[in-house]
């Protein structure tokens, strides 16, 4: 006896024929081994049939979805701030490019946990190296004798002197004494 | 420009990989090839960190590239080797090589 069954992918259109034969019952003992192999084959197309099933209803879920899956937004934020700005659209465009294969292949519960999973092994290389950069940028800061436009609140030594300020204290816009600036000011007296 | 004593073993998968998929090598062309060739499974931030460092370098130069509705919207970043690089690498492969050369390992055939 042949049955035959129809799958259609909503999605594609296309559709698949799948053949199935049932075994007849057993008359004889010369054509067990045919009915083996008949049950194997069976058994494989059922296999096929599960799968096809189960990538249509995958594909139902995808359509029945109201919006566009998008992944976390919180594990996006997350990576946003411990990466390079110039490598955050880079990055994230990278683990939505697997977001969307995992969404096609594995459907949208899995793809969100895989994402989650990139995010939290991506973090622990992320922090280092920010902790990297932020080291090297500390250590290149001018010496603490220096004198740079930041310490003096964005106002050029030469200006301040040139203005008549007096004080060490008027030098800092933000209004905190330094003691650091007193050492490069001419005497009060003198001028 | 750093010496190749700065460069450790990721930063060579990485720029061999550059080398290998080169002028299209980006973050995850360049993580499935060293887990291809070099059977290693690194995260995609130990990728970016690894660019990262070694773009700050001037060991290897990005470009921003097309972006697609697949990345949502984002711009793929193309990776090229610098000339420094590629002597750079090569410095730290040769010196590899060297410290190998005559050495053989019990019970493991040459």
């Amino acid at each position: 006896m042949i049955t035959k069954f129809t799958v259609v992918n909503n999605h594609t259109g296309a559709y698949v024929r799948v053949f199935s034969r049932q075994p007849a019952p057993v008359t004889d003992d010369k054509s067990s081994k045919a009915e083996k192999a008949l049950a194997v084959e069976v058994k494989a197309q059922r296999a096929r049939l599960s799968d096809l099933r189960r990538k249509l209803r995958l594909d139902q879920q995808m359509l029945n979805t109201t919006r566009d899956p998008c992944p976390p937004f919180f594990a996006e934020w997350l990576l946003t701030l411990l990466t390079p700005t110039k490598h955050i659209d880079p990055l994230l465009g990278d683990l939505r490019e697997r977001f969307d294969a995992n969404l096609r292949a594995r459907g949208r519960k899995q793809a969100v946990g895989l994402y989650w999973a990139n995010t939290s092994n991506s973090i622990g290389p992320l922090l280092i190296r920010y902790l990297e950069r932020w080291g090297s940028s500390w250590l290149s800061r001018p010496p603490s004798g220096g004198f740079s436009r930041r310490h003096n609140g964005g106002v050029s030594h030469r200006h301040t002197l040139r203005s008549g300020c007096r004080s060490a204290a008027v030098l800092c816009n933000s209004g905190r004494t330094s003691t650091r600036l007193t050492p490069h000011l001419p005497d009060p007296a003198a001028v | 420009m750093s010496s190749f004593a700065d460069i450790g073993p990721l930063d060579q998968q990485v720029m061999l990989a550059i080398l290998r998929l080169q002028p299209t090598a980006y973050g995850i062309s360049i993580q499935d090839e060293i887990e291809q060739r070099g059977r290693r499974a690194y995260s995609i931030g130990a990728i970016y960190a690894a660019l990262d460092r070694l773009e700050q370098n001037g060991l290897i130069v990005g470009k921003a590239g097309e972006s697609t509705a697949q990345r949502g919207g984002r711009a793929k970043r193309y990776f090229t080797l610098t000339a420094p690089g590629q002597a750079t690498l090569q410095a730290s492969l040769q010196a590899i090589d060297s410290m190998r050369r005559g050495i053989r390992f019990k019970g493991v055939p040459a």
